[in-house]
């Protein structure tokens, strides 16, 4: 009995939704049953009990051989401002003055080592590991310096030594973990000359907290802060006054960041297997339409080709028509074009920024910070760079899988402009983290593979190496290396495929990054549908870049087209329009029904409610309501207007995400904004992909079908 | 030998290792099995 791909459709859809039923059971399961390690140990910090003496400060800063301090520890002015441990400081001590109290109330801040570390779950290089003894130890012999592990901590505790070029750490208490192992307790538990540091195993210091509490009810708030946080933590407190006076989160729950993630996590594997089933399946289906409808056109091809053999007795350049005569590549072979003067001068001051970032650090060119460790590079290079190669998998899976053989003629300069996307996230990354050259670690020496980064930098090696292939026949056409041509050739479906699995990982996973940090995030921008919010909008996102990318192409690049890709453009321009308009209809969609799952409503009236329905409405509702007008009026004018809104509301998007929404709790003063050098190395490392591209197109059979192949596969 | 683990995200990290190298090789499987659902769709062409 055959299936129809209504049929198949509806299967495979059941399966799919499945998987996410599946994967959420899995998150129910594997947290039924986790405590901790057995005896782990832990510090109760009694508040009532600190005097702001800093004796602790110099402890820790003797024992760990850190840096002397800016201002020596007997000065205790400093207590009057609110301080965060950074990368010469493990542990700070600061005053509160609570409404509830005259007296001013100290506050001891250092890593609490919780049971389920955020940190711990962030790393994609096992850097970060919780021991037995209750401690979270790093070991930076593995570390990449890609700072996760900040954005993942909702205590905001990891510091970076930003302006280390060669070899910066990830700087954090280690709960003495070398004194811990030697039978000794942690050092400033030692030196506390009023006991409100207490040591001991977590199940005792609770005891101990609950029986103060118990015996003095009216000096302690009935509360033991790190007992449930975030899951639990090894560092407890308890308090004289409300935690939430003395700058401690009280909306952090009780679950813990690897339950936040692990849903995710468990729904990758079945992602992959259904998806591929799902994939073929259509081509299956798309195939055997196409077959009837080569069997038809079969005779007249032959005809054609031998026309063609005919032809090709002439010149095989002369051949391709006036796409290839040389007067008419005037404007991209003169060596002093505004164009390449312009690049010139942004590579040139690109080339010295490079050696600024690479011997000073990032802290020589970039405004990061503890709080903010992700800018610019991360936000606009990373997150909008794999969104708009996104063209790339839309045009191949169009074209090969799903039949739409108009697509063709986009399917070389969207998956050309696919791999230089991603060769140039990979080249912005080299920028951005602390030590590039251990990249390759995730996936050859350490696998982090509870974090989602891990299976963020699988997809980005394995995208790089398939979108490689992928151009691969252009390059084989241009050296006359036709068999080795053929062979990719013949890889065609199954590097589709794969492509479009990639594709719905790596988005899935970008997502998915910030669900590891619901607390920084604005809730208008924190969604429990967040990766598939990823995921949708790079799909109209990658549409958008073939539409954009395809007008530029017209415009300046016309001499290298062949007249099937100058006549193909405005069918493919209205083509992924109508596409585009509908999977942006469903974007806005699943937004709204991620403010009614979070409940979110109330966040609308304010300003960044404004901002959001300025994102969603002014950047994907109105561009999408263009893109439905321009296919049903054929007014390809407003369909590339609205491509180039679209992509503009996509940058947006990312940059809200990862930037502007993010720590919008902070102070005014303490918010990140990218310095010069920041914007103009994410401008350089454009301007490199756009001079590739036009090297490419300029060499190679990107624009026009190689006369030698045009009636091969 | 079942493994003991403290914290979810110890078992986490272990049963994804499994899981995502089982990934891969149910691709590898499925790859073959397509091909020889579909190995004899050239021949039928021929005819």
């Amino acid at each position: 009995m055959g299936v129809t791909r209504r049929q198949f459709l509806a299967g495979t859809g059941t399966a799919m939704g499945n998987n996410f039923l599946l994967s959420r059971h899995a998150q129910a399961a594997a947290t039924r049953h986790f405590s901790g390690h057995p005896g782990s140990l832990g510090v109760l910090h009694d508040i009532s009990r600190c005097i702001g003496c800093r004796k602790c400060e110099a402890a820790c800063n003797q024992v760990n051989e850190l840096p002397p301090p800016e201002r020596p520890f007997d000065d205790l002015n400093v207590l009057n401002l609110e301080r965060r441990p950074d990368a010469g400081v493990y542990t700070v001590v600061n005053r509160f003055l609570p409404p509830a109290t005259a007296l001013p109330v100290f506050v001891k801040k250092q890593c609490n080592h919780c049971l389920e570390p955020a940190c711990v779950s962030a790393c994609f290089v096992k850097a970060l590991k919780k021991s037995e003894t209750g401690a979270v130890v790093y070991d930076p012999s593995l570390c990449v310096g890609c700072r996760y592990c900040m954005i993942a901590c909702p205590f905001n505790i990891p510091a970076y030594e930003y302006s280390d070029p060669i070899t910066p750490k990830v700087m954090k208490c280690t709960l003495c973990q070398p004194r811990i192992q030697k039978g000794l307790m942690p050092k400033c538990v030692e030196i506390c000359p009023k006991e409100a540091l207490a040591f001991g195993t977590r199940e005792d210091l609770i005891k101990i907290a609950r029986q103060r509490i118990h015996d003095y009810p009216g000096r302690y708030v009935d509360h033991i802060y790190g007992e449930h946080e975030m899951g639990g933590c090894n560092w407890l407190y308890i308090s004289n006054v409300g935690f939430a006076d003395i700058g401690m989160r009280q909306d952090l729950g009780d679950i813990s960041a690897a339950q936040r993630t692990s849903g995710l996590l468990a729904s990758f594997p079945i992602v992959v297997v259904t998806g591929f089933v799902f994939l073929t399946g259509i081509y299956a289906i798309s195939k055997r339409k196409d077959r009837i409808v080569n069997e038809e056109t079969q005779a007249g091809a032959k005809r054609d080709k031998k026309k063609a053999v005919k032809d090709a007795a002439t010149p095989a350049r002369k051949s391709s028509g006036a796409q290839t005569s040389l007067p008419r590549l005037k404007n991209l072979q003169s060596v002093f074009s505004p164009f390449n003067l312009t690049a010139g001068i942004i590579v040139l001051v690109g080339m010295i920024l490079t050696v600024l970032r690479f011997t000073g650090g990032l802290g020589a060119v970039t405004r990061l910070d503890d709080n903010n460790p992700w800018g610019l590079w991360i936000g606009f290079d990373l997150l909008c760079g794999v969104t708009l190669a996104a063209g790339g998998y839309m045009t191949s899976a169009a074209c090969y899988l799903f039949g739409l053989k108009r697509c063709h003629s986009a399917v070389r300069p969207a998956v050309l402009t696919a791999f230089l996307g991603y060769a140039l996230v990979v080249l912005a990354l080299c920028y951005d983290v602390g030590r590039p050259w251990r990249l390759p670690y995730s996936i050859f020496l350490s696998q982090g593979t509870s974090s989602l980064l891990f299976m963020l930098a699988v997809c980005m090696f394995l995208s790089v190496f398939v979108l490689a292939i992928k151009c691969s026949p252009a390059a084989f056409e241009c050296l006359g290396w036709r068999k080795a041509r053929n062979a990719v050739i013949e890889l065609t479906l199954a590097l589709t495929v794969l492509g479009i699995i990639l594709f719905i990982l790596h988005n899935l996973t970008l997502g998915g990054l910030f669900l590891i940090a619901p607390f920084k995030l604005h809730p208008l921008w924190h969604s429990t549908y967040l990766p598939v919010s990823f995921l949708i909008s790079s799909m109209f996102a990658g549409m958008s870049m073939v539409i954009f990318e395809s007008t530029l192409a017209q415009r300046f690049l016309r001499p290298k087209m062949d007249p099937a890709h100058l006549s193909a453009g405005p069918h493919i321009t209205f083509g992924f329009a109508k596409a585009a308009a509908w999977v942006m209809a469903g974007y806005v969609m699943i937004q709204l029904i991620g403010l009614a799952a979070d409940n979110d409503w109330g966040e609308l009236i304010s300003r960044w409610g404004i901002w959001y329905l300025l994102e969603l409405i002014g950047f994907v509702a109105l561009p999408a309501f263009f893109f439905a007008v321009g296919e049903r009026e054929r007014n390809i004018r407003l369909i590339r207007w609205a491509a180039l809104w679209t992509l503009l509301g996509i940058i947006l998007n990312r940059l809200n995400i990862c930037l502007i929404a993010f720590n919008w709790n902070l102070p005014a003063d303490q918010r990140y904004f990218p310095s010069w050098m920041e914007v103009v190395t994410s401008i350089f490392i454009v301007t490199i992909g756009i001079i590739a591209y036009r090297f490419c197109v300029a060499r190679m059979p990107i624009l026009y079908e190689h006369p030698d192949y045009r009636y091969e596969r | 030998m079942e493994s003991i683990f403290y914290t979810l995200q110890e078992f986490i990290t272990y049963t994804q290792s499994i899981v995502y190298l089982l990934a891969v090789g149910a691709l590898v499987a499925l790859a073959l099995f397509w091909r020889f659902l579909t190995g004899r769709d050239k021949k039928k062409r021929t005819f």
